[in-house]
């Protein structure tokens, strides 16, 4: 299990970084946390020409407030360090729990926010997180830059906007509205393991505790994280009834998703368990946007 | 008198060196000039090999060699045989296909080597893997069991007649007849899949020829360094003292790691010597799983013939067993599942059948437990059918048919891995019942626990199940101990050690006959430098076989201490005691000896000598018992399994065990919480997964899901009894597979019990939180 | 694997066929391949690197037709080896002409993969492959739309065949339905046969 030689590039500045990804173009793959890449590279899965390093470009690593009390997240900070964070935990506790949920301790140590967004596995945390927060995603290239949002940015199983000459930058957390909570539920073979299905669903309450906006994120149960049209259209406006969100569960399971079978699960099994997820999902979100 | 330290908890002599990172393992060992091996392996699970280029591979820079089947000549034949075909069972029949060193024109199943490459590194032997170019010719996979017998199919080995690898039968008593005065016949078809050993540490291999010295040293993380020296000597033409096999530290063996011949010591044997350099080779995780052995992977058609009171009259299984692409080890995994079947309960007419067939999947060796743990699954699983069907407790219908505790020792009528009939030597299974019952309540969780439970919804199920485990088999053991100048006391065996605290358990019985502190005990095991007679560490023999041999030893040398010490203190023997390193008077405290002080008077510098005395404080003693003592226990499990996602959680679990006299009380528990977790992982979490090509699809750890320790129960509770064995003097059983033999028919009985309103049965092992969902679906008629 | 399924095609039979029955647009229009060489008839061996997020590999590919009833059915068989791994396919393929002037074909076949790819590759690909299916015969919609204007207008099919990892990230950013850039505009030209997505199906599908 040892990878196949490549060329090594670990520059120090965001601006040296993008030189070494235009230079290299198509042969250049960028290094963050390296928890999903070395791995694939240590099984000769993958094979890139030349890894550019970022974990030497100090300043792509930051937690800060924005001006509208959102959060914004450098592109390589640790994901242990988003976890922890007392700012992120205040005015995001759903961002922690999810975090909670991304493999082990051990591996949070060392991966990173942007890293795995950009990395676009469809059974990862982090990209269903930022499609149910309604994230914007800065990329950067020499030169230029522009913003992307969540929903623009996975574009299929590993697959997401960014060119080769392209670094997703920072990702921008929108302030939630008050009375908004989440609720994250999965299941895995193990603690730690991958989901054989997974929600994030976040609901916003107005004083007559009708939904006033819902994200329902499901995924590992298709190519990309899954937002469920469904739920908005049935929620939004009206109370959260425990029918209307078993009305909202079962047609997600039955419609909005695509879980393929392997060894671990069977396709029935997995949509069996979307139909339980978003249920508990939803109904704890709720609980939670009530306080 | 001296302290007893025997039988008794004491904290491990290895481990302050293990855990301060002083411990050789063999990645550690470095020599001037090591290069490194890699394998280029099979895609194809069956297909022949046309040829092979090699030629890109050898023009790489780095790369010393790339060498195929071609390369080795005559080298390239069947290995030996691991352990010895079953000539000792009438009606026997069997082929004996070994493993081969190297493909040559065919390959037999996916991972099997075609070529191996030397280079300066692991990192450009692996580059140049993938500049070796085999042109295969796919053959159709042999795959399932029983499409493989029959007629037409393709053969795995094309010389023989079939895939049948061998056939035996075995017979107590008569089914046939028992099965007409039944009241209730009850048959299914039971299925247990295959798991891996998954050690810590993969297999590896460190070989450095002398050629000044014509010496070979071979470091080896191995289950049987004796026969790795003299396999390699005899097919080198040395003499067995110029190889000597070190086991260093080695992280975990549970069974695959007891393989020799393997492609790596045969082959690279060779090119250590012909290129004249040292060369070390591990296997990475991906081909730990494709390479090496893995075991279980049996269908059973099982037949129980009882009274409509539960009484069992008979019992029949008709088994087929997968040996994989080769079989160099005969049959020891389905004997042992033959012998473990009926084995706690009276039942007078036992029939049981093997057929071992031939598949293009890896070749099975055994995994802890190595077939005991499916013969146990099947009748476990058979009584819950039978109880199912009466109507009758679990625990009741197990209680009224256990053998009872003034029949030892029960001859079994069938013949088992060591080719002598199974005999019970003690124990005492209706008491391990009940203490299991007692200590998990079982009577309060039946009456009020589960009632209470299952009115809220929730679904508890409970689980009860009875095992024996063989240990302790021979051929036989030995050891060599030697008190040194310096006091302390030096022991010798040709086991190896892999994690089971050796130099621990094994010093203490030295020392509680030498009266030396058991930190002053040194152990060497698995180094034929230090000792070279003896079989190997598996079957749970160490503790019993070698230990006893270690015993033995002890009280030859402490016998001669007490003559020579009555001697030099004027003293007869019967006065004197063994305390603290002296010999001393029991009354009289200040008339004492050393015993370093006593070894170096043993052994003279000048004079004259007796006749037929030996220098030294030194006796080497061996010990073969006559057949394997047995050990047992009872397993019980509470589950509470979320019945819209199915998955179960471990709420306590309940081990009663008998081993005889333990060594060391708290490196027993250790065992037994070792192989309840690998019970674990084989009741839910683990299984090595073939499709119908022949391809390996759990090849790493992502797949092959390991039980952590999230997956345990909270706490595993511990209940002991202990039945000395009447084959030793120190009355010890083994222990090392226990936890892993009974777990997964408690496992899959409280899963049942759990799911009481779906009617699940499920006569399979190596589950899944979607495969009980699809059980339950069809349980519902979905 | 079994694998099996229809998609319809916004034409006629004829030219449906004729879109990917043709060895020259064959060897220039499957993603990353090096060279795609003729050795028999019906007989088309070539080398590909595929890359695919993540994972990559180089591959050496064979393509055979058999039993070939123009322009109704064909079986196709691709065999694709690799030091990743290996991939078996055979599938029939049919075309059936519908009285709306459609086309439905209709795939039915069983894939095989081997070594690395199948022993540890298995969660990587399942989805991969899924969307590739669906890229690919949205990518032939367009290229069947092209030609038949093409066809319309008398113009020649003018197309440059896009690299294959200007594919990968082409494709995806069709699929969002968010024109950028230039690769875009080579990508409504080309062709991407059903033979070629069989190839890429068997290089990376597992069970």
């Amino acid at each position: 299990m040892k990878p196949a030689p490549f060329e090594y590039y670990a520059p120090k500045t965001t601006e040296e970084a993008l030189q070494n990804l235009t230079d290299l173009g198509y042969s250049g793959k960028v290094l963050a946390g390296g928890q999903s890449l070395i791995p694939a590279m240590n099984f000769r899965m993958a094979r890139p020409s030349a890894l550019v390093d970022l974990n030497n470009v100090a300043e792509l690593a930051y937690i800060k407030l924005t001006d509208d009390g959102g959060i914004a997240i450098g592109t390589m900070t640790r994901d242990n360090a988003v976890e922890h964070d007392p700012i992120v935990k205040q005015r995001m506790p759903i961002v922690a729990e999810t975090m909670g949920y991304i493999a082990h301790p051990q591996i949070r140590a060392r991966g990173t926010f942007g890293g795995a967004i950009a990395h676009a596995d469809p059974a990862a945390q982090l990209p269903a997180l930022s499609l149910a927060l309604n994230a914007k995603l800065l990329v950067k290239r020499k030169g230029a830059e522009r913003w992307v949002t969540a929903e623009e940015f996975i574009v299929g199983p590993f697959m997401t906007v960014l060119e080769p000459e392209d670094m997703l930058a920072e990702v921008v957390l929108p302030p939630l509205a008050p009375r908004t909570a989440g609720s994250y539920k999965q299941v895995s073979r193990q603690r730690g393991g991958y989901a054989q299905a997974a929600t994030i669903s976040v609901v916003s309450l107005d004083d007559r505790n009708h939904v006033k906006d819902v994200r329902c994120v499901l995924f590992s149960v298709g190519e990309t994280p899954i937002l469920s049209k469904y739920a908005a259209k049935v929620l939004v406006g009206n109370e959260p009834t425990e029918a209307a969100i078993a009305d909202v569960a079962a047609y997600a399971a039955k419609n909005e998703c695509d879980p393929g079978s392997d060894l671990h699960g069977t396709t029935e099994y997995r949509r069996q368990l979307v139909e339980v997820l978003v249920r508990r999902a939803l109904t704890e979100a709720v609980l939670r946007a009530k306080k | 008198m001296a302290e007893r330290v025997f039988h008794k908890s004491i904290l491990r002599n290895e481990d302050p060196q293990i855990l301060a990172g002083k411990a050789q393992y063999l990645d550690d060992i470095e020599l001037p000039g090591l290069l490194y091996a890699a394998f280029k392996r099979s895609d194809y699970a069956h297909a022949r090999l046309k040829s092979i280029d090699v030629s890109e591979a050898r023009a790489l820079p780095g790369v010393i060699g790339v060498y195929t089947a071609e390369d080795f000549g005559d080298l390239v034949k069947p290995g030996p045989l691991q352990v010895p075909p079953p000539t000792a069972i009438k009606g026997a029949t069997y082929s004996s296909r070994t493993l081969m060193p190297i493909a040559k024109d065919k390959v037999r199943y996916s991972g099997e080597p075609v070529a191996v490459v030397i280079a300066e590194s692991r990192y450009i032997a692996e580059d140049a893997c993938d500049y070796i170019y085999p042109d295969y010719e796919p053959l159709e996979a042999v795959i399932d069991l029983e499409k493989a017998l029959q007629p037409g199919a393709t053969l795995v080995h094309e010389d023989l007649p079939s895939n049948e690898a061998a056939h035996v039968v075995q017979e107590r008593g008569n089914y046939a007849e028992a099965a007409k005065k039944a009241d209730v016949i009850i048959k299914k078809k039971i299925y247990v899949d295959r798991v891996a050993a998954a050690a810590l540490e993969n297999r590896g291999i460190v070989i450095n020829w002398d050629e000044k010295a014509q010496m070979m040293t071979i470091w080896c993380g191995t289950q049987s360094p004796i026969t790795l020296r003299n396999a390699t000597a005899s097919r080198m033409g040395l003499f067995e003292n110029q190889v000597r096999v070190i086991t260093p530290f080695t992280g975990g063996g549970f069974g695959p790691k007891i393989n020799t011949s393997m492609p790596d010591d045969v082959l690279l044997t060779e090119l250590a010597v012909r290129l004249n350099r040292p060369i070390k080779w591990y296997e990475d995780r991906r081909e730990n799983f494709l390479a090496t052995t893995s075991e279980r992977d049996q269908v059973h058609y099982a037949e129980i013939a009882l009274t409509k009171e539960g009484k069992f009259l008979g019992f029949k299984d008709v088994f087929y067993h997968n040996s994989g692409a080769y079989d160099p080890y005969m049959m020891t995994v389905p004997l042992n599942t033959q012998t473990h079947t009926v084995s706690n309960y009276n039942i007078p007419n036992f029939y049981t059948e093997i057929t071992m067939v031939f598949s293009n999947e890896m070749v099975v060796t055994p995994v802890r437990g190595a077939g005991r743990p499916q013969g146990v699954f099947v009748m476990e699983r058979m009584i819950d059918a039978a109880a199912r069907e009466l109507k009758m407790d679990v625990a009741e219908i197990r209680r009224i048919n256990l053998i009872q505790p003034d029949a030892y020792p029960v001859s079994t009528g069938i013949i088992g891995q060591d080719f002598v009939e199974g005999v019970l030597d003690s124990g005492d299974y209706p008491t391990a019942l009940a203490k299991a019952m007692s200590m998990i309540d079982y009577k309060k969780f039946r009456e009020e626990i589960q009632p209470k439970a299952r009115a809220e919804g929730k679904h508890l199920g409970i689980g009860i199940c009875t095992f024996t485990e063989g240990t302790g088999v021979g051929p036989y053991e030995g050891a060599k101990i030697t008190v040194g100048g310096n006091g302390k006391v030096s022991v010798a065996t040709g086991v190896a050690t892999q994690g089971q605290a050796h130099y621990t358990t094994f010093a203490q019985i030295a020392a509680e006959q030498l009266g030396v502190e058991v930190k002053d005990v040194k152990v060497v095991t698995g180094d034929t430098g230090a000792f070279a007679w003896g079989a190997g560490t598996f079957a749970s023999r160490g503790a019993t076989v070698a230990g006893t041999a270690i015993h033995l030893a002890a009280v030859k040398v402490k016998d001669k201490a007490l003559k020579l010490a009555s001697k030099i203190l004027e003293t007869p023997e019967s006065e004197l005691e063994l305390v603290g390193g002296y010999i001393q008077v029991a009354d009289i405290p200040g008339k004492k000896i050393s015993l370093g002080e006593l070894a170096s008077m043993a052994n003279p510098m000048r004079g004259t000598f007796p006749p037929g005395a030996e220098p030294g404080l030194e006796a080497v003693a061996y010990y073969g018992p006559p057949y394997g003592a047995t050990g047992a226990g009872c397993m019980a499990m509470i589950l509470d399994v979320d019945a819209e996602t199915m998955k179960p959680k471990i709420e306590r679990l309940v081990m009663v065990h008998d081993c005889g006299i333990p060594i060391n009380p708290m490196v027993v528990e250790g065992q037994v919480h070792g192989g309840i977790q690998m019970g674990i992982g084989n009741a839910f979490f683990e299984k090595v997964f073939y499709d119908e090509t022949g391809q390996l699809l759990t090849a790493s750890f992502m797949d092959y899901l390991f039980p952590q320790a999230t997956d345990m129960p909270p706490k595993i509770e511990m209940g002991h009894t202990e039945i000395p064995s009447p084959l030793n003097p120190l009355g010890i059983k083994g222990v090392g597979e226990a936890g892993a033999i009974p777990t997964p028919a408690v496992f899959t009985q409280a899963l049942e019990d759990a799911l009481y309103d779906t009617g699940v049965e499920i006569m399979e092992s190596n589950l899944s939180p979607s495969k009980v969902y699809s059980y339950v679906m069809k349980a519902k008629g979905a | 694997m079994k694998l099996e399924g229809e998609h319809v095609f916004n034409g006629p039979r004829e030219d449906v066929w004729e879109m990917f029955y043709d060895p020259a647009i064959l060897a220039s229009a499957v993603p990353g391949m090096d060279k795609l060489d003729v050795v028999a008839e019906n007989v088309y061996e070539g080398v590909m690197n595929v890359r695919i997020g993540p994972v990559s590999g180089k591959f050496q590919g064979k393509l055979t037709l058999t039993d070939v009833v123009e322009p109704e059915n064909l079986t196709l068989t691709v065999d694709g080896k690799g030091a990743p791994g290996y991939g078996k396919g055979v599938g029939k393929v049919a075309f059936i002409q519908n009285s709306d002037g459609t086309t439905t074909l209709k795939y039915d076949g069983d894939m095989n993969i081997g070594g690395a790819l199948a022993s540890v590759g298995q969660r990587m690909i399942d989805s991969v492959a899924k969307s590739m299916i669906r890229s690919a015969f949205e990518t032939l919609d367009k290229a069947l739309e092209a030609r038949l204007a093409a066809k319309k207008t008398g113009t020649e099919v003018n197309f440059t065949p896009p690299t294959q990892t200007e594919f990968a990230t082409g494709v995806a950013k069709d699929m969002v339905g968010g024109f950028t850039k230039v690769p875009e505009l080579r990508l409504i030209l080309y062709i991407l046969p059903v033979v070629a997505v069989l190839v890429i199906l068997a290089l990376t599908l597992s069970k």
